[in-house]
């Protein structure tokens, strides 16, 4: 084996010792060898760090695999079992309802005489009908407590007489006014929304909306500047960065070229103000003739020094990281969004 | 001691199980320490769905350290799955910078968490692997995730996949590995 850079030959081209490398299956001996040439070689360095980020998605792949084919066979499991209980408690319930059926004799006909029919519809309407016409009556007031129509079952008890009708009428039309009031609210809303959009409503705003619009939801994924994120796993975290942001750059992660704007919280429209939370950032990304365009809303207002040095990076097709200032806010974009927009 | 021995038994026949690659042994734990699980991780800030999930964490450990032959059985699965679930837990709530409540021992947290950005990156890399793993051909993928993933020797490889030798299931390896990078900087480049 050639560990000497000048030389064409590097062990990294050796595919099953680059592998053995990587998945820590050499003896601690060659393995300081090994990297002993890593030190002055960078394309073995670039060689392993690639064989590292397959085998760790490869990993990662086969256990999304392993996860997704075990909660497929417990939720095959749980389903018949659950329909064979629930079958069960269904006879059970058959059986018991029958039992008690027979017991008190529920399945006999009833012989209701016939003055009792018409006291029956009598009293469901007694001023519906003529009296000369009294089983009709009695039907049609059955028919109209049973059938109310969409608006009055919203509030009209089932048995209504025809002497609350005009309460009825009254408060049918006390409803379309508040009907009415709401539409326009909404109506309202929507305005101030597009107002505050400078009148282009978002994708999430309206279904109708411009394609090259869209609200995104950043999550706050490193802030120097904020004390909870300090404890000991941040600092871990971003030693690791350091070197993540080593290993993105060796794999010629794509910057975004965009602009960058900010406005404050208040700005955002009341549907994206309900999403605001301290770890994450409402951002309108708009896309434009003269490219990609952020908008932040956040609070505190971000320093515009750092905002005009702020770097947007694509880590794939769908995802990015900004950096901005002390943050690093990341964004996942609906499959092939900035595509379509012509990225 | 009537009791034990039936959990040994039980324990030594759902790992002989998982060494013979039978996924079957997963589902009987998952459905066995759900409870348990369960009642940890609502008294820490979690809920049914995170125990669910966590416990599936934790059967993939297991099912890692068996398959790879680093699994010591010092206790029972179920202290084991116990501990392995309060340990993903507690790197959980770490992550969310969520305080950590007093029952779970800060102590036996090991530190090889991913960072946010981290596990973004591995997220996104997680699912191009998995799409660029569906347009290399099932043989592929299946050689791929038994050499990378599970690291079985390509003797055991070409026994698996009914090659004639270990020198057969290495070209082939060699084959799907530029198969997937090739897939791999396609979807990049999309």
């Amino acid at each position: 084996m050639i560990m000497s850079d000048e030389s064409s030959n590097h062990w990294t081209d050796d595919e099953d010792l680059l592998a053995r490398y990587v998945l820590g299956q050499l003896h601690v001996d060659e393995i300081t060898a090994l990297e002993k040439h890593l030190e002055q070689c960078k394309r073995c360095a670039d060689a392993v760090v690639a064989e590292r980020l397959l085998s760790a998605g490869l990993k990662r792949a086969g256990r999304e695999g392993l996860k997704q084919r075990i909660a497929a066979r417990i939720a095959e499991r749980r389903t018949p079992a659950f329909s064979r209980y629930k079958a069960v408690g269904i006879a059970a319930a058959i059986v018991l309802l029958v039992t008690v059926a027979i017991r008190y004799d529920w399945f006999t006909k009833p012989e209701i005489q016939e003055g009792e029919v018409q006291s029956i519809a009598d009293t469901a309407a007694p001023a519906v009908q003529p009296a000369a016409a009294p089983q009709a009556g009695a039907g049609r007031a059955i028919a109209d407590a049973a059938e109310p129509t969409i608006k009055e079952k919203k509030r009209v008890p089932a048995a209504t007489s025809e002497a609350s009708r005009p309460e009825r009428d009254a408060e049918a039309r006390k409803l379309a006014a508040r009907e009415k009031a709401g539409m326009e609210r909404r109506a309202d809303a929507v305005k101030e929304e597009e107002q505050v959009l400078g009148k282009q409503p978002s994708v999430l705003l309206s279904s109708a909306s411009k394609p090259e619009e869209l609200w995104v939801e950043g999550t706050l994924i490193r802030d120097k500047g904020a004390p909870q994120y300090m404890d000991r796993a941040a600092e871990v975290a971003e030693a690791k960065n350091l070197q993540l942001i080593a290993k993105t750059q060796a794999l010629s992660i794509d910057t975004v070229a965009a602009r960058f704007s900010q406005r404050p919280l208040s700005a955002l429209p009341p549907a994206q103000q309900r999403k605001a939370g301290n770890q994450t950032v409402q951002t309108l990304f708009r896309q434009s003739p003269a490219g990609l365009h952020l908008t932040l809303f956040s609070e505190p207002s971000l320093d515009e020094e750092e905002l005009q040095e702020a770097r947007l990076r694509a880590i794939s097709a769908d995802s990015l990281v900004l950096f901005v200032g002390t943050r690093q806010i990341g964004y996942k974009l609906p499959p092939g969004w900035l595509r379509q927009q012509g990225k | 001691m009537t009791a034990s021995l039936h959990f040994l038994t039980s324990d030594l026949r759902l790992l002989d199980q998982i060494r013979r690659g039978d996924e079957g042994g997963l589902v009987a734990l998952f459905e066995s320490n759900r409870r348990s699980i369960r009642s940890l991780i609502s008294r820490n800030s979690g809920n049914a769905d995170d125990a669910d999930d966590v416990l599936q964490e934790s059967l993939i450990v297991l099912w890692e350290r068996v398959r790879s032959g680093t699994f010591d059985q010092t206790a029972k699965l179920s202290t084991f799955l116990y501990a392995t679930a309060r340990n993903i837990w507690l790197t959980r709530l770490r992550q969310k910078a969520i305080e950590i409540p007093r029952d779970l021992d800060p102590e036996n947290y090991s530190d090889d968490s991913l960072s946010p950005l981290e596990e973004l990156v591995a997220t996104e890399q997680v699912s191009m692997i998995q799409e660029a793993l569906g347009n290399i051909g099932e043989q592929c993928r299946k050689l791929l995730l038994l050499f990378y993933w599970e690291e079985l020797t390509m003797e055991e490889i070409a026994d698996r996949l009914g090659f004639a030798n270990a020198d057969t299931a290495k070209a082939k390896k060699y084959q799907c590995k530029k198969a997937l990078e090739k897939a791999l900087g396609v979807l990049h480049r999309k």
